[in-house]
């Protein structure tokens, strides 16, 4: 595909050229010089009224962000993983996340494109990049120089339903959650440094100790806890900026006895936590679907996506966790994770299995039913099969996400095809047995969510919000129960007979 | 390279193989002769019995309109007209319209390889009622359409005001092309 865009390309500049149709006065251009990036950005510039505008296009593309545009309003929206700009032409103001920003000057729309005056680098711009950034009128440079997020301090604190650890930092930081084991939770800070070794020996409710310790690449921290903890979820907030990771209770009686005896040891070692998996089914990663500004699919009433998929992902983590398995959630807010993480951060928990919570929708309010889908790949070129290193067919290996290419990465979930398909086949049969809703059946479908998923992966949909009926129905707790309750007794199922076929 | 040239260059590239299959197809017959319908010599442009593969109403599978429309005779041009008709809605009652209200086909690209690009305004996203099932309708339904109405159409990339798009509605990874053994 990208040699075809390339080619593509060039052929197009060709015959452009030979048309003679190539702009022939290009625009003036700002070289952005981001420090730790070898290759320089370059953002077009325009003269408007004296002053130099800069290419929303190029910024957005420096900020990361993808651009949106409503022709109804002539909005634009940028959104990256943490920031959300709205602006629009005319208006000199423009929306960061929840603030506006003046912007001196008005966002000038022209030829279809819109230039951004420069307020907006300094201030925008600079907050999306978390770096601040310097540019004199009239250069032809620009330095972004990035803030460096500095750990300050943590602390605990207990609530009604379990404890929270707090992690203050300088600024709003990225967090990875990595976990093994039942006893501990670690959780790496990329790219943070550490302003004093933390170790919190005296533990707070769920939390046993704390320690953080930094390394060349960020902060490294293993949160212990005892055996009462249940769900774990990591979350980046602001005002002020700290990362927060809560552990939910789960009442003692709903632990199996086995767990229970594995989970009393309190201080595993390193290599107990990022060490090898035991090919038990033991940690499921659930994921409901869409959160934050992505709403996803909403019904006739007014439900959405995201609200429908977080009400079964609750109650399925609920039920799972008394059936005996680890429970993680990729969100468990109302918080907007991109796709390609959701599967990152199944492989950084080691999960050993993923659901990914959906409602579905469709042109049509008459369709309706239940499907559990699983990946599969759309038919891919000779081409790429060949690009993999080494020529070889055989999948890439599942241990060196890091080091694997994005080809190998993506393709991941293709290797699990008979797994994901027999896990579907699990949860489809206990759907369709204990709910009276249209079956659809299992169908495979390149669902980009699971593509990463180094585990067997499946995609429920458990109703169609464009149906009033099953609208009402995925309102009502009693529907969301048993829908959870019939996703819970498949995968179950699943561990059972995978168990069963190994002994 | 510079966003806006290379906007430039393609839209230069799409107008230049437009103007040359015009050229060409003034010629002589159409090439697609599977197709009926009568074709307008004198006014270079025809109508023709199109296929277009809409939505059942329980979203479960595509039910194919045949319609007479007016189509220009080179190969973008058709495209276009087909997939516009198809974003205009079904005539036929059973049928469900697989493209979201307002939306807009702006370009075609045919690679000579198989492979078509159709490049959507943003309404394609922004209006896009989500569910995985709608989205696979929206792309079977385009997929499906261009199959039926060019024999050697293998795959379709969805482009969206001109760029590459993760998804349409959230589900299915729409960086790659959709191909016709898959998804028709």
């Amino acid at each position: 595909m990208r040699v075809t865009a390339k080619t593509m390309l060039a052929a197009a500049v060709v015959v452009a050229l030979a048309c003679g149709m190539l702009p022939s006065a290009a625009n003036a251009r700002v070289r952005f010089d981001v420090d730790g990036s070898s290759k320089p950005q370059s953002v077009e510039t325009i003269e408007v009224d004296g002053a130099v505008y800069f290419s929303l296009a190029d910024v957005a593309e420096l900020a990361g962000a993808a651009r949106h545009w409503n022709p109804r309003n002539n909005k634009v929206s940028l959104s990256s993983d943490r920031h959300r700009v709205s602006l629009s032409a005319g208006n000199q103001f423009a929306l960061l996340d929840t603030d506006i920003v003046n912007l001196v000057r008005p966002v000038v729309e022209s030829d279809g494109a819109f230039w951004v005056p420069p307020e907006f680098v300094w201030t925008v711009l600079a907050e999306m990049m978390e770096a601040d950034i310097e540019w004199t009128p009239a250069s032809e440079i620009a330095t972004v120089r990035g803030r460096g997020v500095e750990i300050t301090g943590a602390r605990l604190e207990e609530r009604d339903d379990g404890t929270t650890l707090i992690i203050e930092t300088s600024g709003l930081a990225d967090v990875v959650t990595r976990s093994r084991n039942a006893g501990s939770v670690n959780l790496y800070v990329p790219g943070a440094a550490l302003r004093d070794t933390i170790d919190i020996a005296d533990g707070v409710g769920l939390v046993t100790r704390f320690e953080a310790t930094a390394d060349e690449g960020g902060v490294s921290s293993v949160v212990y806890v005892s055996p009462g903890a249940g769900t774990y979820a990591a979350f980046v907030r602001n005002d002020p900026p700290r990362v927060e990771l809560t552990i939910s209770a789960v009442s003692t009686s709903e632990i199996p006895s086995a767990k229970l005896r594995g989970a009393k040891q309190l201080r595993p070692r390193r290599e107990d936590i990022l060490g090898g998996s035991t090919g038990d089914i033991e940690t499921v990663m659930i994921d409901p679907g869409h959160g934050g500004t992505d709403r996803g699919g909403s019904g006739p009433s007014g439900l959405t996506e995201k609200d429908a998929t977080l009400a079964v992902a609750r109650e399925l983590a609920r039920r799972l966790q008394r059936a005996g398995f680890y429970v993680f959630m990729t969100r468990s807010s109302d918080s907007y994770v991109p796709l390609s993480r959701r599967s990152e951060i199944a492989n950084l928990a080691a999960a050993d299995l993923f659901v990914s919570i959906h409602c579905d929708a469709s042109q049509s309010r008459a369709a309706s039913g239940h499907t559990v889908c699983y990946y599969r790949r759309s038919a891919a070129p000779p081409s790429r099969v060949s690009m993999r290193p080494g020529g070889g067919m055989e999948p890439a290996s599942r241990d060196d996400g890091g080091q694997a290419s994005e080809l190998e990465w993506s393709s991941v979930q293709a290797d699990l095809l008979d797994e994901s398909r027999a896990l579907a086949r699990s949860i489809h049969g206990s759907m369709s047995e204990t709910l009276s809703t249209h079956d659809r059946g299992i169908s495979g479908r390149t669902l980009a969510t699971l593509a990463g998923c180094a585990m067997p992966a499946v995609h429920v949909e458990v109703g169609f919000l464009s149906n009033r009926d099953e609208e009402r129905r995925l309102d009502d707790a009693q529907y969301v129960d048993d829908v959870a309750r019939a996703i819970a007794r498949g995968v179950t199922e699943y561990r059972n007979e995978s168990t069963g076929r190994r002994q | 390279m510079n966003r806006v040239v290379l906007k430039t260059a393609i839209l230069a590239l799409i107008l230049a193989i437009g103007v040359l299959f015009f050229v060409l197809s003034n010629r002589g017959p159409i090439e697609d002769a599977a197709l009926e319908g009568a074709i307008d010599e004198e006014l270079g442009q025809g109508v023709q019995t199109v296929e277009l593969a809409f939505a059942d109403r329980a979203a479960t599978g595509l039910l194919v309109e045949r319609r007479r429309i007016e189509v220009p005779e080179d190969r973008t041009g058709r495209a276009r007209a087909l997939l516009q008709a198809l974003a205009e809605g079904p005539e036929e009652s059973g049928s469900v319209a697989t493209l979201p209200q307002g939306t807009r086909v702006l370009s075609v690209f045919f690679d000579g390889t198989g492979e078509v690009f159709v490049d959507f305004s943003g309404e394609l996203v922004s209006n896009h009622p989500g569910g995985s099932t709608g989205e696979l309708m929206t792309i079977r339904s385009v997929v499906r359409t261009l199959a039926l109405n060019f024999d050697d159409v293998t795959s379709v990339r969805f482009l969206v005001e001109g760029k590459e798009v993760e998804t349409i509605a959230g589900h299915l990874d729409a960086s790659e092309s959709f191909s016709v053994e898959q998804y028709r």
